[in-house]
């Protein structure tokens, strides 16, 4: 246990989360009215998630967000938003039939690029970061990820060879990855706590 | 390994903040180093030997 920080109370943790929960929630509804809501609706998400990863470093570790971190958030929010925008944009241009023809590619592709560019975000850190440990918990949980990402995705695979589960898009490995690099840096965090 | 950063930042009367401040690393660095969790590569424990003013083996110990 580290000696001098003083744990957030629990009243203050269990706020944080409700609110992210509620953030979260009334995102996704806003999205719901559609048109130029499913805009609004996503770059909210984006923004609540942003504000909790914040709040909750000031929260739990007492400690200001160092240079490199703070670089990291901003590419990451800046390339999800743009992901946000791109695809809704993609989707209702789907939706009318304009992703037809040799044209269309440009469409189909449009919301890898803010994909792209968090992963790069994530690259960019992994040089700019000037801390060892910092690093190497990363490199772990990356490791971690990876790790569950193929997993899954083989034994998806053959299950859907065999005709045992439906196709799932190929996109999906990315939110596949984040959810067991999330775990994973959970897990590390308490190790090393 | 073991060392005694913990004593030494006391007897400076350094919070883990502190220290991470001086040698430009996070807090949670601090907590995983003295904790004896994490050992640091050479350049940080050269570092850490600067910032304190003594020679590396009596600020880490070796138990093997």
């Amino acid at each position: 246990m580290s000696d001098d920080v003083a744990p957030a109370s629990a009243f203050k943790k269990l706020g944080l989360f409700a609110a992210f929960i509620l953030a979260i929630a009334l995102s996704i509804w806003i999205g719901k009215q559609g048109g130029v809501w499913t805009y609004v609706g996503g770059l909210g998400t984006v923004a609540a998630s942003l504000g909790f990863a914040l709040l909750s470093n000031r929260l739990f570790r007492r400690e200001t967000i160092r240079p490199p971190m703070r670089r990291y958030l901003l590419r990451f929010g800046v390339s999800m938003s743009a992901y946000v925008i791109l695809l809704v944009t993609a989707v209702s241009l789907g939706r009318q039939g304009l992703a037809d023809g040799s044209w269309g590619y440009l469409i189909a592709l449009a919301p890898s690029v803010g994909v792209l560019g968090a992963i790069a975000s994530i690259g960019f850190y992994l040089a700019e970061e000037t801390d060892e440990f910092a690093r190497t918990t990363l490199i772990h949980s990356l490791l971690w990820g990876t790790a569950g990402t193929l997993s899954v995705a083989t034994i998806w695979g053959f299950l859907e060879t065999f005709d045992k589960a439906p196709h799932v898009p190929t996109w999906a490995a990315v939110p596949v990855f984040a959810v067991f690099m999330g775990l994973a840096q959970a897990l590390i965090a308490r190790r090393y706590r | 390994m073991k060392n005694r950063l913990k004593i030494l930042r006391a007897e400076r009367d350094w919070s883990q903040a502190d220290l991470a401040q001086r040698l430009d690393v996070s807090r949670q660095t601090i907590n995983a180093l003295e904790t004896g969790k994490y050992d640091p590569s050479l350049p940080l424990a050269f570092k850490i030997a600067r910032l304190f003013d003594l020679p590396i083996e009596t600020i880490f110990q070796d138990e093997a």
